[in-house]
């Protein structure tokens, strides 16, 4: 649906997107990850056709969408800004966006619209008067007004409060679940992708550096980690001896009564309880440790510092 | 022409919710004309035809340019400054619609003000002269053909520098622009009046008009949404 090859762009020949490739599929919420100035706002200007590669292609449903009008019918966004008209009531910015895209049924959707941002009471109220969450809320239903199929949003929930920032959340989730809609979610809010996205990449100084699922980043990037809690000193002793002398155990360090285990082998993980049950261990409990996105990014982002 | 219709209503709505700059520009516009009548009768002797002929041949086209001016920045340079620009070009919009519709909208507002302000000149001069004074048909000719087209030349030319400029080569061209304006509209209130118009002026300043729109629409082909996009604010 979304498909980025070998995409490049240089300003006054200084390079900010070097050979970026990526396909986000039907039915993704596509997580654009980096640090400010990474080059992810200038891949979406790009896709959405608001600039000209310097090589390479950005296609929607294999076409550049800045040379097809027609296609940019089914395509939503909300950039860094708003969009939005602040001399303007929040009916006559989500009325003037509906016409220019040729919405039927104008009225009733925009009341619906309204409705479904909790904006409806406010509806006839200028834009000069609303917080910023109201206008990042009124910013997504004008991006969805024309039921696009495809959505691009530029740091949805940047400067919102925790409350407004869930409810964006849960609208880009309800979005993807309900109507199918495809979402390209531009951010640095590494617990908002991480709580909503299906795939990811990771973009550094302009270049890829990581780019699947979550949870093969999660594999990819670290060895998986087994915390157990055992019964007493005397089994802590045992256990470590006996896992210290195991080929597929990479390190091991006490505290307490935990123990926190690193293995070479990810299938290993079950095999690792079994036999310390089998040496006479005695254990309490143990947890399976994953690595937050964000230690995934942090690991990613030093790495490619060198 | 339905995007563009779309764009000059929004335009057109937005501008009036504009209060204060449609005021003072209304307020403007009845300020010369009512100060022009008054230059133009102060003689005690009935005043000649083709004395107000030059008045409101001058008088209006200046009126329509300056509004004109003063709107351009609401609808193109506004627009660019609060970053909405890069929202409205992902919509299924062309370049040339979006300055359509925005020079129209600038058009109909200034020239409705000009018009506000050509029918105070003649109430006021008609009032003075203690008879109606009827403008001659070269110059009713002008007002409704040729002033609307000059304003429509004038603000899509700007529109179009304001769409491919950045911030500051703005400011710097809305200095100049705005200063012959403004020494214009001054100095034209002193000699105007002894001007006769004749069909050829007319037609030349039609034919102006019409060139100048001509190249204001040629300009739109050089615009691209990159270049928009890299002048923002």
């Amino acid at each position: 649906m979304i498909e980025v090859k070998n995409l490049s762009k240089a300003f006054k020949g200084k390079t900010v997107l070097n050979n970026v490739s990526l396909q986000v599929k039907e039915g993704e919420i596509f997580g654009y990850l980096g640090p400010n100035g990474a080059g992810k706002t200038t891949t979406i200007r790009l896709i959405l056709g608001l600039l000209k590669p310097t090589s390479g292609e950005a296609l929607v449903w294999g076409k550049p969408l800045g040379e097809h009008p027609e296609l940019r019918k089914q395509v939503g966004v909300v950039l860094e800004t708003d969009g939005l008209y602040e001399r303007l009531s929040a009916r006559d910015n989500l009325d003037y966006f509906a016409q220019l895209y040729g919405v039927a049924d104008r009225g009733s959707k925009i009341e619906s619209l309204l409705k479904f941002v909790g904006l409806y009471e406010r509806r006839d109220d200028k834009l000069g008067n609303y917080s910023k969450g109201m206008r990042r809320k009124l910013a997504l239903a004008r991006a969805i007004v024309s039921s696009p199929k495809v959505l691009f949003l530029d740091e949805p929930a940047s400067g919102l409060d925790p409350e407004a920032q869930r409810l964006v959340r849960d609208l880009i989730l309800q979005l993807s679940r309900e109507q199918g809609m495809v979402i390209f979610l531009n951010s640095h809010d590494l617990d908002e992708v991480e709580r909503i996205c299906s795939k990811i990449a990771i973009i550094q100084n302009g270049e890829i550096k990581a780019y699947d699922s979550i949870s093969n980043l999660r594999s990819k990037s670290s060895q998986p980690v087994v915390q157990l809690t055992l019964s007493g000193d005397a089994d802590i002793v045992k256990a470590s001896q006996f896992l210290k002398t195991q080929t597929y155990v990479s390190s091991v360090s006490a505290d307490n009564h935990n123990l926190t285990v690193t293995l070479n082998d990810e299938k290993m993980s079950s095999g690792l309880l079994a036999a310390l049950v089998r040496q006479g261990v005695g254990v309490e409990e143990a947890r399976r440790m994953t690595r937050s996105l964000e230690d995934i990014y942090l690991k990613i982002m030093r790495e490619a510092k060198g | 022409m339905g995007q563009t219709l779309i764009i000059l209503r929004k335009e057109f709505k937005e501008l009036l919710t504009s209060r204060s700059t449609v005021l003072s520009g209304l307020a403007m516009s009845l300020f010369f004309s009512v100060m022009y009548g008054i230059l133009l009768t102060e003689s005690s002797k009935a005043l000649p035809a083709h004395a107000l002929d030059g008045a409101m041949f001058t008088l209006s086209a200046m009126l329509g340019v300056f509004m004109s001016y003063s709107f351009t920045s609401q609808v193109f340079l506004r627009e660019k400054m609060t970053k909405v620009t890069e929202t409205l070009l992902c919509a299924p919009v062309s370049l040339r619609q979006i300055w359509l519709g925005k020079t129209l909208a600038v058009t109909l507002l200034s020239y409705a003000i000009s018009l506000a302000g050509m029918g105070t000149l003649l109430t006021v001069a008609s009032a003075r002269n203690g008879d109606f004074i009827a403008p001659s048909l070269a110059v009713v000719f002008h007002i409704v053909f040729v002033v609307p087209a000059f304003i429509a030349a004038f603000g899509g030319l700007v529109g179009v520098a304001q769409m491919a400029m950045g911030m500051r080569e703005n400011q710097i061209f809305g200095f100049i622009i705005f200063l012959p304006l403004f020494i214009g509209l001054n100095t034209i209130m002193g000699m105007s009046g002894g001007v006769t118009v004749a069909w050829w002026q007319v037609g030349l300043a039609l034919g102006g008009s019409l060139i100048l729109l001509f190249i204001a629409s040629f300009l739109t082909r050089f615009l691209s949404r990159e270049r928009i996009v890299v002048t923002l604010a």
